[in-house]
């Protein structure tokens, strides 16, 4: 924890002219009078960011403290920071009273009601200072991660980061590495076999098989296979992952006989025959024991001509200690009862993932002329983009199906294949290629995708679809057919992301953090996600995406934490407990705990009431909890008394004043970009900057109509692109509210919540004009207009006189 | 009226109740405060039989009925200064506002169980145990509450 910054040494107001572009409509003589003050020092200069000014921010930054707090008095803290990146870098911490952009340059010539504007502004910044704490989030205090899946993208994450020098834990539930990409045969695009090692030796860029190298062999990097995560506890940067190691029971004595497999009496799990099995990798068949299925019985070790079976079936439990988790559990085929509509379970019906290890036998009855089928239907978006079944698109269907479709016509050249899609979806690196390899091949598309799959009395299954490129109904009596199925969530990626604490999205794979350039993160710090475990992807997808994960990774135990992020604190004396911070949190930064014996506690609450408590390392600084503190309980840095002090202050001195609360993010960009480009807005429009939108309560909004706002707006991100997540629901949620107690009690006070991101910069004048327009309309007809505009909320009606 | 597999589970955990128990029987008088009410929900969630509901409605009435001192008093000091008539009434708020939503209570459904008051962090939800004779306890089979504080 840091110290709270106080301004013992007061103020230093460094008053900018900005090169005399804002003497036009203000006059920095009054400034420069009415701001000094006991506790205020104003130095003048026609430019801060000048090289002879800069001298002096250099001297003042020497001088620490002492210097006191450092206000530059011109343009927004935007512009600002990056003329003064330099000494910002060196540790000058400068604030912002933004009377450039926000004043001066968007406002007409009226002098002197300018310069009015441009001292409140001013001296609201210097009398209502947010609350300064310099701190530093804790780095995170462990190198060591933990990548759990050892897929495709797993291996390759968990490569990545070895050879970046962290020591990593892969965890695999099953006992080979490789994942999916090992049970398929050849893949698309390359046409070969599935998964090829990352290398971990000095040739980078070299492939290396799965199945004739030695697996991974980097010394930073232990494969755990056959093991489970059980429990994650600590905090982000310093995570405690318990794991549960099966015992691996066939030792490296293994010579690879065989005689175990033909000796076990007992049927393994999922169709195989034995419940000891092999699989080929690590440059040998591997053999394992399925714990589940196995009897004990000690026929294995008993025929083992070597030794090498050892029946010990205590699990073992360990402790890993990591600095950050990456998910890589992967995905895995839709259920087949999604698809019994379509024949799934009856004979002659199978999925894609059935067909592909038939395939391998098939190419034996090939040698010997003989097809399994003579008409063989694939069909697409099986149970997929279907709203009562799996929602979206698994992306990797298509291509799963041309694939099989070409090696089909390869083996049966008789055969006759036809794939009934609604679109074919084929958008990555020559994936059309493959496409009119298909049709060269002589597949047979059909565009129309059937409701239902009969079975007839011989048992065949019976299609009925609608041809739409023909526009006919056909009729197919293929005698086998193939469900090209989607993809869902691997069960353990659930288990997995619940116990890191890891939301899911609505389609329930692991949620990314932002869709958009944050794609490997997830919502909790310190976790990360790769491969298809955030979605289905190629297997190239999955391996470009580990490595931008281990590159994220990587940076988060480099870097430093979070800075200067100063956490809200709840006064345990106004806290009763409810919980609402809690909920409303989008970090879980809040909890309730069990109040302290004899602190102070508000009227009315019993003694052993919980309180909430803010863990200063999650926080970020939003102030949502604040805002949905019934109690107001809870101090942000910009605390309720310096918001409301500041809106009074701002907001003053101009006849029904338009108040705009505007977000530090997508906002402040917008309104600095229209600012300067000097588009003009009315001087009665005064902005109050916060950090989110979610800062804001109905209490701030009943304020500015106490002030005679004649109209408020709230100005954010885009929907759902808040920058704390929820902090755009959060305020309009008080905005409601806001709204329906200002009309109670007999004011009209229009409230408007836009959404805005820096591409608005060019219409956010002309906005902000028609607002103070509509505002002054007679007031009937605006709060028609206003009603419906707002669309969702018209019980707006019964308005009194003003 | 029977308890519901939920409200059985919650009954259980209660220290003398007997899960299965018709309601009122578990000897308590369950009174409200809306004044001290912040909305929370935590008395609707902990409630076994339904009887407290949280609705959608929102009462400024509530709001100005709150001690001052407290932050509900505040938002209410607030909303007198710019009061130009009383709040006409209660109006419906969506789904996703949580807080000072108005709780109802039906005083017919409640067991008497206590669950809502160990819940309420406020102290807006009280209640006097009932006086029942030691006959009558032997009589039903239950043991005397120690439910309701």
């Amino acid at each position: 924890m840091g110290d709270v910054v106080t301004a013992e040494a007061g103020t230093r107001a460094l008053l900018c002219e900005c090169a005399g572009t804002m003497g036009r409509n203000l006059d920095f003589d009054v400034l420069e009078r009415e701001l000094a003050a006991p506790a205020v020092t104003v130095e003048r200069r026609a430019m801060w960011c000048g090289r002879e000014a800069k001298g002096r921010l250099v001297e003042l930054l020497e001088l620490g403290d002492a210097a006191g707090r450092l206000l530059l008095v011109g343009c927004s803290s935007d512009f600002a920071a990056r003329r003064l990146q330099g000494l910002t870098d060196r540790g000058l911490r400068l604030e912002s009273a933004d009377i450039r952009e926000g004043c001066s340059w968007v406002h007409g010539d009226a002098r002197e009601a300018v310069t009015d504007k441009a001292l409140r502004i001013a001296e609201a910044a210097i009398r209502f200072p947010a609350r300064q704490q310099r701190r530093v989030a804790p780095r995170p205090s462990a190198n060591r991660v933990a990548v759990v899946g050892g897929g495709v993208a797993g291996a390759q994450a968990a490569v990545e980061l070895a050879r970046m020098g962290h020591p990593v834990d892969l965890l695999e539930r099953r006992p080979f590495i490789g994942g999916r990409a090992t049970a398929i045969g050849a893949v698309f695009p390359t046409g070969d076999c599935g998964p090829c090692l990352p290398a971990t030796a000095a040739q980078s860029g070299v492939r290396k098989c799965l199945y004739r190298n030695v697996a991974l062999d980097h010394p930073n990097l232990r494969i755990r296979r056959r093991t489970t995560v059980q429990s994650v506890s600590g905090r982000a940067g310093d995570f405690t992952v318990q794991v549960r190691g099966l015992p691996e029971m066939v030792g490296d004595e293994c010579i690879d006989c065989g005689l175990c497999e033909e000796a076990c009496p007992v049927p393994g799990p999922g169709g195989q025959p034995t419940a000891i099995a092999g699989e080929a990798y690590d440059g040998r068949v591997l053999r394992s024991i399925d714990l589940d299925s196995c009897t004990f019985c000690g026929a294995c070790a008993q025929v083992c001509p070597v030794d090498a079976i050892e029946l010990t079936p205590a699990a073992e439990l360990e402790e890993l200690h990591v600095g950050a988790v990456v998910i890589a559990t992967g995905c895995e085929p839709a259920p087949g009862h999604l698809v019994t509509h379509l024949g799934y379970g009856r004979s002659h019906v199978m999925t894609q993932v059935e067909l592909a290890k038939k395939l391998d036998s098939w190419q034996e009855q090939s040698w010997q002329g003989r097809a399994p089928a003579r008409h063989l239907v694939m069909i697409q978006c099986a149970g997929s983009r279907d709203q009562r079944r799996l929602p979206y698109c698994s992306r990797l269907c298509c291509m799963i199906a041309i694939k099989h479709a070409i090696r089909l016509r390869e083996l049966f050249p008789e055969m006759r294949v036809t794939i009934c899609f609604q679109e074919l979806r084929t958008p990555g690196a020559r994936d059309e290629t493959w496409y009119l390899a298909a049709r060269r091949a002589g597949v047979e598309f059909v565009r129309g995708s059937p409701a239902a799959v009969q079975i007839d009395g011989d048992g065949r299954p019976l299609i009925e679809l609608e041809d739409i490129g023909a526009a006919e109904l056909r009729r197919l009596r293929p005698d086998l057919v193939v469900l090209s199925t989607g993809l869902v969530p691997a069960e353990e990626s659930v288990e997995v992301a619940r116990l890191v604490g890891a939301p899911l999205d609505g389609d329930g794979f692991v949620a990314q953090l932002d869709a958009k350039n944050r794609t490997t993160e997830t919502r909790a710090d310190g976790v990360f996600v790769c491969g298809s475990a955030s979605g289905p992807k190629t297997i190239a997808e999955c391996i470009t995406d580990a490595a931008a994960a281990a590159a994220r990774v990587h940076d988060y135990l480099t870097s430093g934490g979070r800075q200067d992020v100063c956490a809200a604190t709840v006064d345990a004396a106004a806290c009763v407990g409810c919980g609402a911070c809690v909920d409303a949190c989008p970090f879980g930064a809040l909890g309730l705990v069990d109040r302290e014996a004899g602190t102070l506690r508000p009227a009315g609450v019993r003694p052993d009431a919980q309180v909430a408590v803010v863990d200063a390392d999650v926080c970020r600084g939003c102030g949502i909890c604040a805002a949905s503190c019934p109690e107001l309980a809870i101090t942000h840095a910009l605390d309720d008394e310096t918001l409301l002090s500041r809106l009074r202050l701002v907001a003053g001195g101009v006849e029904s004043p338009v108040v705009g609360f505007t977000c530090a993010e997508c906002a402040a960009a917008t309104f600095n970009l229209s600012g300067q480009r000097r588009d003009r807005y009315p001087e009665r429009v005064r902005l109050i900057e916060l950090p989110c939108l979610g800062r804001l309560s109905a209490l701030h909004l009943v304020e500015a109509a106490r002030l005679g706002a004649s109209g408020v707006f709230l100005a954010g991100c885009v929907e759902g692109r808040c920058h704390y997540q929820r902090g755009d629901t959060s305020a309009a949620e008080q905005v409601i509210l806001a709204r329906d107690l200002v009309t109670q009690m007999g004011r009209v006070m229009p409230i408007e919540q836009w959404h805005l991101c820096a591409v608005d910069h060019t219409g956010i004048g002309h906005r902000l004009r028609s607002f103070c327009d509509r505002v002054d309309e007679p007031q009937a007809g605006a709060t028609a207009r206003f009603a419906a505009a707002d669309g969702a909320r018209g019980s707006a009606s019964p308005v009194g006189t003003r | 009226m029977p308890l519901s597999a939920r409200g059985r589970r919650i009954a259980g955990d209660l220290r003398g109740a007997t899960p299965g128990v018709s309601p009122g029987v578990l000897g308590c008088e369950v009174v409200r405060h809306d004044e001290l009410c912040v909305g929370c929900g935590r008395c609707v969630s902990a409630c076994p039989t339904g009887a407290m509901r949280q609705d959608e409605w929102f009462d400024p009435a509530q709001l100005f009925s709150a001690p001052a001192g407290t932050g509900r008093g505040a938002l209410a000091a607030a909303l007198r200064r710019i009061a130009r008539h009383q709040p006409s009434g209660p109006f419906r708020v969506p789904d996703r506002v949580r807080t000072f939503r108005r709780i109802l209570f039906s005083a017919d459904l409640c067991a008497g169980c206590g669950a809502c008051v160990r819940a309420c962090p406020t102290g807006a939800v009280e209640a006097s145990p009932v006086p029942v004779g030691d006959a009558e306890v032997a009589a039903r089979g239950l043991v005397p509450a120690g439910v309701g504080t």
